[in-house]
Order: structure tokens, then sequence, then C-alpha cells
């Protein structure tokens, strides 16, 4: 089974910047190999769309299984995050920085399986390098994100998972917030 | 320093301009991963021919082919091989479909 994303390219064409990201998602899940990543099969692109074809990760994401379930077994709680850590220090091994790690972004497939997906916001970026686009979302944004401040990428993704570990015990987010300002 | 917030709702992904400088607009992530609502395969909507990206650099691809050899396979549609079954999610740049190999069905 796989997951075909398909861009209409008459929805992107007055945004130049749009392509650039699409090209720079592709470059970067191309390079990836991972057990809790997604993974790239193959793209193409044709007169009027670009497509992704990856790897089906299964239907539900951590946000929906969390209310569904909660309160989730402390063992299962675990295991999610633990998943989620090594995505994450993988990316980061490889100076790729997520930038929207959140609940609906990690798929659970029924063999309790996470796999991190939407790399629409990563960058590869180097160490200590100042990064300044506000990307993400707003209930996961780091604070110096939502204050339209300079940031190092790899923290950024740190504070997202803590804000994950707090909804994914409580079913609840620590901070609210329902646009950046 | 003004900023120009683009957002659907707190539980999408969001992007800020600032000084004027392009950003990406985030397709709707909360929507990827819903469940199946249709049966309907849109394999015949998708595809006339393969380009090659206008401008920018190639994308180096080791392991993930890329489409970039002619225009005339408006018949030879890449998604061909792929049977296309429900659509996962909708996002405001296109759609997640779930497909299958038609060679391979499981």
């Amino acid at each position: 089974m796989f997951a075909i994303k398909v861009y209409e390219k008459f929805k992107i064409n007055s945004e130049p910047s749009k392509f650039r990201n699409i090209r720079k998602e592709i470059n970067i899940l191309t390079n990836l190999s991972h057990n809790n990543v997604v993974r790239l099969i193959e793209h193409t692109e044709t007169l009027t769309k670009i497509n992704l074809v990856l790897e089906y990760c299964g239907s539900t994401n951590i946000s929906h299984y969390v209310k569904k379930k909660h309160p989730l077994p402390e063992e299962d709680i675990r295991s999610v995050l633990l998943q989620t850590l090594n995505a994450m220090e993988y990316l980061h091994s490889r100076n790729i920085v997520h930038r929207d790690l959140k609940g609906h972004n990690l798929l659970i497939n029924r063999h309790k399986r996470v796999k991190l997906i939407d790399f629409g916001f990563a960058i590869l970026t180097n160490k200590g390098r100042k990064l300044s686009s506000v990307c993400g979302t707003p209930n996961y944004m780091a604070p110096e994100v939502l204050k339209n401040e300079d940031y190092v990428g790899e923290p950024v993704d740190i504070w997202s998972f803590g804000v994950l570990a707090f909804y994914v015990s409580e079913c609840n987010y620590p901070f609210k917030a329902q646009n950046v300002k | 320093m003004t900023s120009h917030v683009a957002t659907n709702s707190n539980r999408s992904s969001v992007v800020v301009q600032k000084n004027n400088t392009p950003q990406r607009q985030p397709i709707d992530r909360s929507t990827v991963s819903r469940s199946p609502v249709s049966m309907v395969g849109k394999a015949a909507t998708v595809g006339l021919a393969r380009v090659s990206l206008p401008g920018g650099p190639a994308i180096h691809q080791p392991s993930s082919r890329a489409a970039t050899d002619s225009l005339n396979e408006s018949k030879d549609n890449f998604l061909g091989k792929y049977e296309l079954l429900t659509e996962l999610g909708q996002g405001s740049y296109g759609t997640v479909h779930l497909a299958r190999l038609k060679t391979n069905p499981e």
C-alpha cells in the first residue's frame, strides 16, 4: 500500500517559493531511511501535478489515537514517545530539523509502529545555524519561534516533542494558541 | 516590523511572512491522515505528461525516480501502475490518496 500525495500545480503557480519547498521536501525525504520516518518511494511530475509516492503508514494519527484511547497505558505512551525520539535523533544527526512535529504528523499503524510524516517545513541546516521562518503549529511552537526571533533548529523540535509528550499523556495541550499573534 | 499570519485553525500548520520574504504556505496537515471517505478511483484524472520542474536545481535522486523524460508521454501516466483507492486527505495544494500497485494487488 502507498499514500500518494498529489500537489496541484495550478494551486501553486502563484507561489514560486512553494515549488522550491516541494523540491526541498522531496530532496530531504529522498535521502532518509529510518523505521520511524515515512519513506518516499518515488516521485514524478506531470504538466499539472507533482506526485509523491510515499510509504503507507496507517490511517490514524497520534492526535486522533490519543483522543480515542485516552488515557493511554503507560507502555503505549512510552512506545509512542520513544519511537518519535528515534525519528528525531535520526533527523538531527543528519542536520535535518522537522519544524512541524505534532500529533497530526505522526501516524500509527495497527502494529503500533509510529512514523513521522510531512516534511513540508523540514530544512537541512548546520550546527548552530540561525533560522528565521516562523513555521509550525501554534500549540507546538517554541517561544522563540512565536516571538518571531531567530532560532536554532533542533531545540524547536525538542520543544514540540515536550508538547507532544504532554499531549500523549494528558490528551490536552500545556499551552494553547489560536494563532501566532 | 509587521507580520502576515496565515492560519486556518489552531491545529493547522502556519507560516508567517516577514519582510516580504516569500514563504511557504502549508498544506493542511490536519486532514492528511483522516479516515478514508470514499472508494472512488481517481487514476483517470491524474497527470498528462512528464516534464521537468521549471528552473531551479535538479533534484538528486539516488532511490526515488525522477520523471524528467519527455513531453510525449501523455498516455504514459506514471500513476498508471498505481491504482488509487480512497482519498486520505485534502489540503490547500492537493490531496493524498491511498494507492496500491496494479500488478501486485494485496
